[in-house]
């Protein structure tokens, strides 16, 4: 995994004070690759339940800004989704998210 | 005209143009993304509004940053961007946390899944409000300026 400490606590932090309890965030995507360099910071976050559109939003807001406050602004691609392996929710069909709950590793859970 | 009334003349230009979009905006707010992508006047009012959100995200953050920063005489050359913001909110120009919210919107209009019509529309209206919060920041720090033009 091509995450600094910092980079993976600082995630660890924004999981923990923006998202709602139960939510995880897995990162997945050209990080995962330790033969690469540089690239975007793919995330997918799982949340326990269904919220409306513009929570989902301001949830993303808070917590990309959380981010870019402890890193810098640099690309942060967020994939946000529903339920999780245990208690998939309702069928998210996108290959993104099958992709990332695949071959992703959780990085943090509020 | 020095540095920081350069920066005040852009940046009150795009401050102009996005009151007006807001104002069409709110004048017959759309009910939703397939009411404005099926409307083309809707459309270019929405085209209009995001536009001027990203310009006067860009004027704020190239012009009147450092220039803010150079009227100060605060050291500003050789500092990452988000140490100058930083000093900004010590300075009361400008909340970062409010920033750094804008520039995620900013970042997300450009990469919404096409498939997720519920997501882009709230993305919209997100930043339909953050123009409106970043119109009244501008007007703040505008007034706080020592010999403001």
């Amino acid at each position: 995994m091509r995450l600094q400490p910092a980079e993976q606590e600082a995630i660890r932090r924004a999981c923990r004070d923006t998202l709602p309890a139960g939510s995880r965030v897995r990162l997945f995507g050209s990080r995962l690759d330790d033969t690469r360099r540089g690239g975007d910071i793919d995330l997918l976050i799982e949340f326990p339940q269904p919220l409306p559109a513009e929570e989902l939003v301001a949830r993303r807001t808070r917590f990309a800004a959380r981010l870019y406050r402890a890193l810098g602004e640099q690309r942060i691609d967020i994939v946000m989704t529903v339920g999780s392996e245990a208690d998939p929710g309702p069928p998210d069909t996108r290959p993104v998210v099958a992709t990332a709950r695949q071959h992703g590793v959780e990085l943090a859970r509020a | 005209m020095d540095r920081l009334g350069i920066a005040l003349w852009e940046t009150d230009r795009h401050a102009a143009a996005l009151g007006d979009a807001l104002a069409d905006w709110d004048a017959a707010p759309p009910h939703g993304l397939q009411q404005v992508e099926g409307n083309p006047a809707l459309r270019r009012m929405t085209d209009q509004l995001l536009f001027r959100f990203l310009k006067l995200q860009d004027a704020l953050g190239e012009r009147l940053v450092p220039a803010t920063l150079a009227v100060l005489l605060e050291p500003d050359s050789d500092r990452p961007m988000l140490d100058k913001l930083n000093r900004l909110d010590r300075l009361g120009y400008l909340r970062l946390d409010d920033w750094l919210q804008w520039r995620d919107l900013r970042n997300r209009l450009s990469h919404e899944s096409p498939e997720q019509t519920e997501v882009r529309w709230a993305t919209l209206k997100a930043a339909a409000q953050a123009s409106k919060e970043m119109l009244a920041a501008y007007a703040r720090w505008r007034d706080r300026l020592p010999g403001k033009t």
